[in-house]
């Protein structure tokens, strides 16, 4: 680098020379890097003002929000019985399609990774078919289904399965790719073969990765299949939209709450699986507690060192690593039984499957395109928009629920608690809302997206915040740095790209999750995607699918190279 | 080399001027870790200003925890530590950060920040002295960047200095590790295996200019090692832990490696953790060369 400085040898002033560079000089990279952040901030700020989303529209749309919530009162639960058989078959298509995701996913990412894949062809059909899967919106592929199975659980389990295996089977075989490569090549040099190789090396190691992500991937289809629920794949979706069709706000309503209280209660505990199943660096090995004596002694097993044994001693660990296997295997087929496939139906609709494509090609217009186009343009506006606005908030929050960040526990807790209540509420049914209290249109989509949007960064900021590297921040600590100068120099530059990613992230699935709420009259092109499938339009639904599928390639093009720019 | 302007020193307040005074001195320290488990055990020492002492010890021994409660990341269950004449363990919040800028401290895994400049990350050993937080070398005075310019000299990184700090080597980035920590004009100088994940060369390297600093600057320098024949050579004293208890304390004057390693081999009684870390390879070598 010709930049150095050029400086005198070790010991002696330098008289006369240039002084030297004590600022870096910018990057190329960097400075453009920089222009394309502000550039997307200034969109974003010019989608607000165009959406006309302001406070007086905010603040005059109370009067609608007051009168909203009298119509809404007292809340109407249908009976127990049935309430809870509602429950009951969301909670069996949420589970059957992440099985499915799952089961789907594993091969496919085995497939797609470096490490365990050496042939290229393979391994770009495994990717292509990963990023086909996230490409295509779990609405269309509902769309696709219902047409084939008819109305009911099925269609849903096999759109949302699908669909996740863009996300799944993406993070799984990035998490292959970043297991430590020693224990394969350990058995390799060995002499094992490449199978032995990775069935030793991977499965145990991945393990935590699979149910983590899986139960991060049942959050997200438990709040799709409410979406899905309302073009007809049943559950509590589909009894949503049934009592809104008909203004029942107060059952409508009364049913959100049961799905919010429903989101809340699995986030809180498949949070809980995760925090409890996932290497953390400051727990302690290994540790004995009462139970494990207990059971060490009703076994006959002596405690203290343990005696020579090829079977492994029965732990509390090893029990409920039991139990939690053998309680998915009953839940999976106690779901099975619950949504009642029917396995003529299943295969009538398997035969259908070519000529129901065909319906959707070529793409076409219909002669709406104009129409089509402009409604894109909202569309991007309102993910541009809502990003903006959920960022300015998801920030703050963010840095407060940092356990290494703030050192005062309540704060960071409440903070927390704060995200898992905003996360909590689907946006679908934050949609709805201001639907109702904004009125059908832009607004009230991007007002849900961006309320939706701070649950998600705050957290993705906070996590990114908590994982960086302690000893460095240690480290500045030492030289009498006090807490902020701690944050700025050592916990935010660390985390710095990691935010913009999770920025660039949340900017690609809002304009997805744009499009979806469109369905309930949030603006948009999605309200033109559910129109064209209702009037037997296909190609208009595939030349929309496509158009969206060109918008999303070119954000996450944008944020790869983004990425790569403030690493 | 004069490379250090005194303006920027300030003694801490009431530090002991007498030369003869301990730097660092601890009284019947003792840390619990939980029951039965205790870092430190009945920890009573002085340690004498200018002088390299060398904590040697296994894994899990207790040398981290002596270091770390030198300058308040931990603080200990009972007994006193002075250090510069200040208690350590019962300072508030703003006075430990004033103690903490009179202490370097370098870590085995050299704590960088790996995307920032080699530069800004040498600033960052001023925080202690600057008000506000800081993101961006620009946000540090033009001085203070020059002066870092001039401690990636001594360290001889001048050249890396716009460099993103982990594109340099183990070696290269504990020197700028050292480079930050001599921003603070620390009068003393507190080392974590300092080359524990370095080659030979590059650890030679970083305890010729350790012993280099001692002279120049009148560092008061306490170190971990795991390399007994690199400890004879760079320390005045070597001070053996087992257990967190004392078990050996003496000048390095004729000691031979075989004696001071024997505080690896002879483990009479050895603890469940020593055996454990008995297996760890590195200690093993470490302990027979």
């Amino acid at each position: 680098m010709s930049a150095a400085p050029v400086l005198a040898p070790p010991t002696g002033p330098r008289p006369g020379a240039a002084p030297p560079r004590t600022l870096t000089r910018p990057r190329p990279g960097g400075t453009a890097a920089a222009a394309v952040m502000l550039t997307l901030v200034a969109l974003g700020a010019w989608s607000v003002i165009d959406l006309g989303i302001d406070l007086p529209t905010v603040l005059g749309s109370v009067g609608n929000a007051v009168a909203f919530v009298q119509r809404m009162l007292p809340l109407d639960f249908p009976p127990a019985a049935e309430l809870a058989a509602m429950i009951g078959q969301t909670l069996a298509i949420v589970l059957l399609s992440t099985l499915l995701a799952i089961g789907l996913s594993v091969p496919l990412s085995l497939a797609a990774a470096r490490a365990t894949t050496r042939g290229r062809l393979s391994r770009g059909t495994a990717r292509t078919l990963i990023v086909l899967a996230r490409a295509i919106p779990d609405l269309v592929l509902a769309i696709v289904f219902l047409r084939l199975f008819g109305l009911g659980p099925v269609a849903g389990i096999l759109a949302m399965g699908l669909h996740s295996v863009g996300m799944i089977g993406k993070l799984y075989a990035d998490a292959i790719e970043e297991l430590d490569d020693a224990p394969r090549r350990a058995v390799e040099a060995l002499g094992g073969t490449r199978r032995q190789q990775i069935w030793t090396a991977i499965p145990l190691a991945l393990l935590p990765q699979i149910i983590a992500t899986g139960l991060h991937r049942f959050d997200i289809n438990l709040r799709t299949s409410v979406l899905l629920g309302y073009v007809g794949v049943g559950g509590i979706g589909l009894a949503i939209a049934d009592a809104l069709r008909a203004l029942d706000y107060q059952r409508g309503m009364a049913l959100a709450v049961v799905v919010l209280a429903l989101c809340i209660v699995v986030e809180l505990t498949s949070g809980a699986i995760r925090a409890a199943i996932l290497p953390r660096t400051d727990r302690r090995a290994a540790e004995t507690g009462w139970a494990d004596r207990l059971l060490a002694r009703s076994t006959g097993t002596p405690s203290g060192p343990a005696a020579p044994s090829i079977t492994p001693p029965w732990t509390v660990d090893r029990l409920r690593r039991l139990l939690s296997g053998a309680m998915i295997v009953l839940l999976a087929l106690a779901s099975v039984r619950a949504v009642e496939i029917d396995a003529g139906t299943l295969l009538g609709g398997i035969l259908e499957i070519p000529s129901t494509l065909l319906l959707f090609l070529p793409p076409g217009f219909g002669g709406s395109a104009s129409l089509v186009f402009a409604d894109l343009l909202v569309t991007v506006q309102i993910a541009l928009a809502a990003t903006l606005l959920g960022a300015l908030l998801a920030v703050p929050i963010g840095i407060l629920a940092a356990r290494t960040v703030v050192a005062h526990r309540a704060v960071h807790t409440s903070a927390r608690l704060l995200i898992v209540i905003i996360r909590g509420i689907p946006e679908l049914i934050l949609a709805i809302l201001f639907v109702v209290i904004t009125g059908l249109g832009a607004v009230a989509g991007t007002l849900a997206l961006a309320l939706g949007a701070v649950g998600l960064l705050s957290k993705l900021i906070a996590d990114s915040l908590e994982e960086t590297d302690v000893r460095v921040q240690e480290a500045v600590r030492t030289v009498g740095a006090s807490g902020p100068q701690v944050f700025l120099a050592a916990t935010l530059r660390q985390a710095a790209p990691a935010v913009v990613a999770h920025v660039m992230y949340l900017l690609d699935t809002n304009i997805r999750a744009a499009t979806l709420l469109g369905v309930v009259g949030a603006g948009g092109v999605g309200f033109l995607l559910l129109n064209a499938a209702r009037i037997n339009q296909f190609e208009v639904v595939t030349a929309i699918v496509l158009l969206m599928l060109l918008v999303v390639l070119a954000v996450e093009a944008l944020a790869l190279w983004l990425r790569r720019a403030v690493r | 080399m004069t490379a250090s302007p005194s303006d920027h020193h300030r003694p801490a307040a009431g530090a002991p001027s007498a030369p003869d005074h301990p730097a660092i001195s601890l009284r019947a320290v003792t840390k619990d870790f939980g029951p039965g488990v205790k870092g430190l055990d009945e920890v009573s020492l002085d340690i004498a200003p200018g002088s390299i002492t060398v904590l040697l010890g296994l894994s899990g021994s207790g040398k981290s925890t002596l270091l770390r409660h030198l300058n308040g990341l931990q603080r200990p269950t009972r007994g006193r530590i002075e250090v510069l004449g200040e208690a350590v363990g019962e300072l508030p919040g703003p006075a430990l950060r004033r103690l903490r800028r009179e202490i370097g401290m370098i870590f085995q895994d050299f704590g960088l920040v790996g995307a920032m400049s080699v530069l800004e990350n040498v600033c960052t050993g001023r925080l202690g002295s600057l008000r506000g937080p800081r993101m961006g070398l620009i946000m540090y005075p033009r001085a203070v960047r020059l002066e870092a310019l001039e401690q990636l000299e001594r360290v001889g990184l001048a050249d890396r200095a716009h460099q993103r700090a982990d594109t340099l080597s183990g070696g290269q980035q504990q020197r700028v590790a050292i480079a930050r920590s001599l921003m603070q004009h620390p009068r003393i100088l507190l080392a974590d295996e300092p080359v524990a994940s370095l080659d030979p060369v590059s650890s030679r390297q970083i305890l010729d200019l350790l012993q280099r600093l001692r002279e120049e600057d009148g560092l008061t320098v306490v170190t971990a090692l795991h390399q007994v024949d690199l400890a004879l050579d760079l320390a005045d004293r070597v001070i053996g832990l087992r257990g967190g208890r004392v078990v050996l304390d003496r000048s390095t004057t004729g000691l031979s490696p075989r004696d001071a390693a024997r505080i690896y081999e002879s483990v009479a009684t050895p603890t469940t953790e020593e055996m454990e870390s008995l297996t760890d390879m590195s200690t093993l070598t470490a302990a027979r060369r």
